[in-house]
């Protein structure tokens, strides 16, 4: 009489991640705002400050930090939102694995424009 | 006292002879204090006999007669006619939602019972220690004690059910009514069954798919803090989830 | 109209706590059916509030309890029933504890017990004053366990015997409006009380006495039936019940001068004297000019403090907003007795027995008797739990040894003829203004106080009633849902029981317990020390047989408190 209902098990990590990264997500933001436009409030922005200040290692992890970051949240707020439309629940691996496909090439593509900041060129895309 | 007449707008199909639901109009001359169970109780007996719902105990213990009064989901003997009515003196009277209807009040339960089951609402016995024989002691802080008191509060009367958003677009929702019932056991010291539960509960249609509306809370007409029961469900899930490192 | 016949070992009638006692009972080789007319947790057990007795403190003895459930009884209770169903009451209670039953506790972690009306020691446990809910979701949570099969809303109209043995019942699907037979070697009846008898009772819709009447009608003596408990203390109106427990916690009765009037009545024990004594009390007050306009007493809980009124009153105080919008916390909440429970009911032995060969009944519908004339506050759980058990241990025995027999397929057809033709009716009376009528005469004419004239006069309009119910008909003539039928059906049952309760209240010329006689004020041993117990003999019409009252170690006296 009693059926094991047919969603996935699990489902505490992505909800415990999505809490974490929005907490990430808050502290770096405003870290970002803070290093763009106050610091040097007035300086007008050009591709030598940008380049003299990406070189310290702590610039950059906060700013490689936010793009990955950024990425999981929305994706991963993205991916919530599908499963809550009614028929896709049970798509629900096939969704996660596109959405980690789509979140990991952006990252590939946002590292890639950071990258001639820190090494003096691209890559590989945008050569 | 002063008596009043007032309308009651009744949502009414029967299957068998009806294409499609209707509204019925039925004058009922009401007191104050009268709830809406007194007026449907008089139609069915003095106006018109065929008026399905269901209804037992009168006092909000029962949970039979939830139906939407006035657009939002209640117990028909705890709310007072003239508290709902809108601008035409009228007492809009429907089934509940998210539960499909069968006739007139009546909707098919099946899918909350079903889900109810699914979490193994029992208290499981310590697989480890014997049954004792005398008296168990139980000592609790009263606050946890209380979080326990009213969590077995719920008189099953599917209202949260009906009023929440979730289960409204995912019918594969366990539904808040079962997430408070898990919590009831596990918040109990006496209870063991948090592995056979984690199966239903840390689950995408389990305590993942709460969307912490309140609706539930809200509308509870037994006070009970759903929406905090499954938040704590939650957090002892994600120890568990992540333990079994839970698939993202 | 279809009809369908099913078959199991045991059935069970009724799905509170008596009857899924008595499943869990069942031998679980055995094949076994709970049937209800609504959802398993719709029963009224779910409605107790007050507590469950047992002597559990190693201060208190079950004797004692016995003792006081048979003074409380007015001596009227048969006491080996008695002393079994007290002996039993801790082992009851450690049991409901083990499946899970959140009982109160007290500061060392025992379960907390409180006072009771007529109780010599505070012996009732109690879970706040949801004790009947608590215990009642243990038991449907055991039952979801044991996956048991229930098959609910099927309204049962009739019990199929052969000769003296039970071949099953017939039932109404409501859903689909189907006439099921259900065959089965033993039948248990578990349907609860009848309060539908009156327009004031802190009973719901559904109890109806349909197991009573269903008996009756099938030739099993119904016992004790004159015998009504009046509640002292529900809300004027809806007649919600307020438990016993706020007096048990110490509340107080003020009559309109502000006087604690109990102590006029039952000085020692006050508040917490039996119901019987209570109710008639407040009755005597409020026809003697001391109660309030619209006829009811106070109960002040004010001086127990927010506290205990919050968590260990939690439902009443819930009510006594939600329907009087009065703060007990701030201001005294109006009472006015109700009906509550019926005493009498069907007659069976002290292990649920009855003289139908393979039925049985326990709780409420059951007259074992160890109620007596008067039930005392938190005894009605243990007696469900005490005798729902073994009427699944007895029901699996005789199904063991005995092969049942074959259904009668003539009660199917009996019953559908006589659906179909009511359905045919044209223009006839609905049943609606029929019990209207029937639950005044009773409030009015059989209630508290009684006397011959005035029980003579209900009789006669009951035998009025059933006349036009004769010629009654229905409104709704469709399968499904047809609450209309039901209405119908449930009201010929109530009928049929108020002319017992009527007649055993006017054959029982003395005062005892909750029968209470205007023209015979005392109590009358040497004639009425008996059970009147009421069957229909072959022309329908009742007829009374009489049982002696089991006496052990207690001597009737006089009961004072």
């Amino acid at each position: 009489m009693r059926q094991r209902q047919y969603g996935t098990t699990g489902g505490a990590w992505p909800w415990l991640l999505q809490r974490v990264s929005a907490v990430f997500l808050l502290v770096l933001i405003l870290l970002h705002l803070w290093i763009e436009h106050f610091m040097h409030l007035g300086a007008p922005i050009t591709f030598a400050s940008v380049k003299a200040r990406l070189v310290h290692a702590v610039f950059a992890v906060i700013d490689y930090g936010l793009l990955i970051v950024v990425v999981f949240h929305g994706l991963n707020g993205l991916r919530t939102v599908l499963l809550e439309i009614p028929f896709l629940p049970h798509r629900s691996r096939a969704i996660t694995i596109g959405l980690w496909v789509l979140g990991v090439v952006t990252v590939i593509f946002g590292m890639d424009i950071l990258a001639p900041f820190l090494w003096g060129r691209p890559w590989f895309v945008l050569k | 006292m002063a008596e009043s007449t007032v309308t009651f707008r009744v949502f009414r199909y029967n299957p068998v002879t009806d294409e499609k639901p209707y509204w019925a109009l039925y004058p009922v001359t009401v007191e104050p204090g009268d709830p809406v169970l007194m007026g449907l109780m008089r139609i069915r007996e003095e106006q018109d006999g065929s008026l399905a719902f269901r209804a037992s105990c009168r006092s909000g213990i029962c949970g039979s007669d939830a139906m939407v009064i006035a657009g939002r989901s209640r117990l028909a003997c705890k709310t007072q006619i003239l508290h709902v009515l809108n601008a035409q003196r009228e007492v809009v009277v429907e089934p509940l939602r998210n539960l499909s209807y069968v006739k007139d009040l009546v909707v098919d339960q099946t899918p909350f019972w079903e889900k109810f089951y699914q979490v193994d609402p029992w208290l499981h016995e310590d697989p480890l220690s014997k049954p004792p024989t005398t008296e168990r002691l139980m000592q609790l802080p009263e606050s946890e004690f209380d979080d326990i008191s009213k969590a077995s509060d719920c008189i099953f009367c599917q209202i949260c059910y009906s009023e929440c958003p979730v289960n409204g677009m995912d019918r594969a929702f366990l539904g808040p009514q079962a997430l408070i019932k898990a919590f009831r056991f596990e918040a109990d010291p006496r209870d063991h069954g948090t592995p056979d539960r984690a199966r239903t509960l840390n689950n995408q249609e389990g305590v993942w798919k709460c969307r912490t509306t309140f609706n539930c809370t809200l509308s509870c007409p037994k006070g009970i803090p759903i929406t905090k029961g499954i938040q704590a469900l939650k957090r002892e899930m994600l120890t568990v989830g992540l333990g079994r490192g839970g698939g993202v | 109209m279809a009809e369908i016949l099913q078959r199991y070992d045991v059935i069970v009638i009724g799905a509170g706590l008596a009857g899924m006692r008595a499943a869990l009972e069942v031998d679980p080789r055995l094949s076994c059916a709970v049937i209800s007319k609504v959802y398993p947790v719709r029963s009224h057990s779910v409605a107790a509030q007050g507590g469950i007795n047992a002597a559990l403190d190693p201060e208190d003895n079950w004797k004692d309890h016995a003792f006081d459930t048979i003074k409380g009884s007015d001596y009227l209770a048969d006491q080996d029933a008695a002393e079994l169903m007290c002996e039993d009451a801790p082992r009851v209670v450690y049991e409901m504890e083990h499946w899970g039953t959140f009982f109160s506790r007290r500061p060392d972690g025992r379960i907390a017990q409180r006072s009771f009306g007529g109780q010599g020691y505070p012996r009732a446990c109690y879970a706040a004053d949801k004790t009947g809910r608590a215990l009642y979701q243990t038991l449907f949570e055991q039952s979801v366990r044991r996956n048991i099969t229930v098959l609910k809303e099927f309204f049962v109209m009739s019990l199929a015997t052969v000769e003296d043995q039970v071949a099953g019942v017939v039932c109404l699907e409501i859903r689909t409006g189907a006439v099921v037979g259900i065959a089965a070697k033993a039948v248990i009846f578990a349907t609860g009380g009848a309060g539908m008898l009156y327009l004031r009772t802190t009973n719901p819709y559904i109890n109806t006495g349909d197991g009573m009447a269903i008996a009756y009608r099938a030739g099993v003596a119904l016992k004790d039936m004159e015998f009504v408990q009046f509640h002292p203390t529900t809300l004027p109106g809806m007649n919600v019940l307020i438990t016993e427990g706020a007096r048990g916690e110490g509340a107080y009765l003020y009559n309109r001068d502000h006087e604690r009037f109990m102590v006029n009545y039952a000085e020692k024990l006050m508040e917490v004297a039996p119901r019987d004594i209570v109710s008639r009390a407040i009755e005597t007050e409020i026809n003697q000019g001391r109660g309030f306009d619209g006829g009811y007493v106070l109960l002040d809980l004010r001086h127990l403090g927010e506290n205990v009124i919050k968590h260990r009153l939690s439902e009443i105080y819930d009510f006594a907003i939600t329907y009087k919008g009065i703060n007990p916390v701030q201001e005294p909440v109006p009472v006015q007795p109700g009906q509550h429970y019926m005493m009498g009911g069907i007659a069976t032995n002290k292990y649920a027995e009855t003289t139908l060969v393979g039925f049985y009944a326990a709780g409420e519908c059951a007259a074992v008797s160890v109620h007596g004339a008067n039930r005392l506050g938190a005894n009605s759980l243990l007696d469900t739990l005490v005798f729902g058990r073994w009427a699944g241990i007895q029901a699996s025995k005789f199904v063991q040894s005995n092969p049942g027999v074959e259904f009668p397929t003539e009660a199917l057809r009996t019953q559908s003829a006589l659906i179909r033709e009511l359905k045919s009716r044209h223009g006839a009376e609905p049943y609606g203004p029929i019990r209207r009528a029937l639950r005044e005469t009773m409030t009015t004419k059989v209630g508290t106080f009684r006397d011959a004239e005035r029980l003579r006069q209900a009789l006669d309009a009951i035998e009025e009633l059933e006349e036009r119910y004769q010629r009654a008909g229905i409104h709704d003539r469709g399968d499904i849902f047809n609450y209309d039928l039901i209405g119908f059906i449930e009201t010929g049952f109530l009928i049929d029981l108020g002319k017992v309760v009527t007649t055993g209240a006017l054959m029982r010329q003395e005062s005892r317990g909750a029968h209470a006689r205007t023209d015979y004020p005392h109590r009358d041993d040497q004639k009425f020390l008996i059970h009147y117990l009421f069957s229909p003999n072959s022309r329908g019409q009742l007829s009374k047989t009489e049982e002696p009252v089991v006496i052990t170690h207690y001597e009737p006296k006089e009961r004072k408190y």
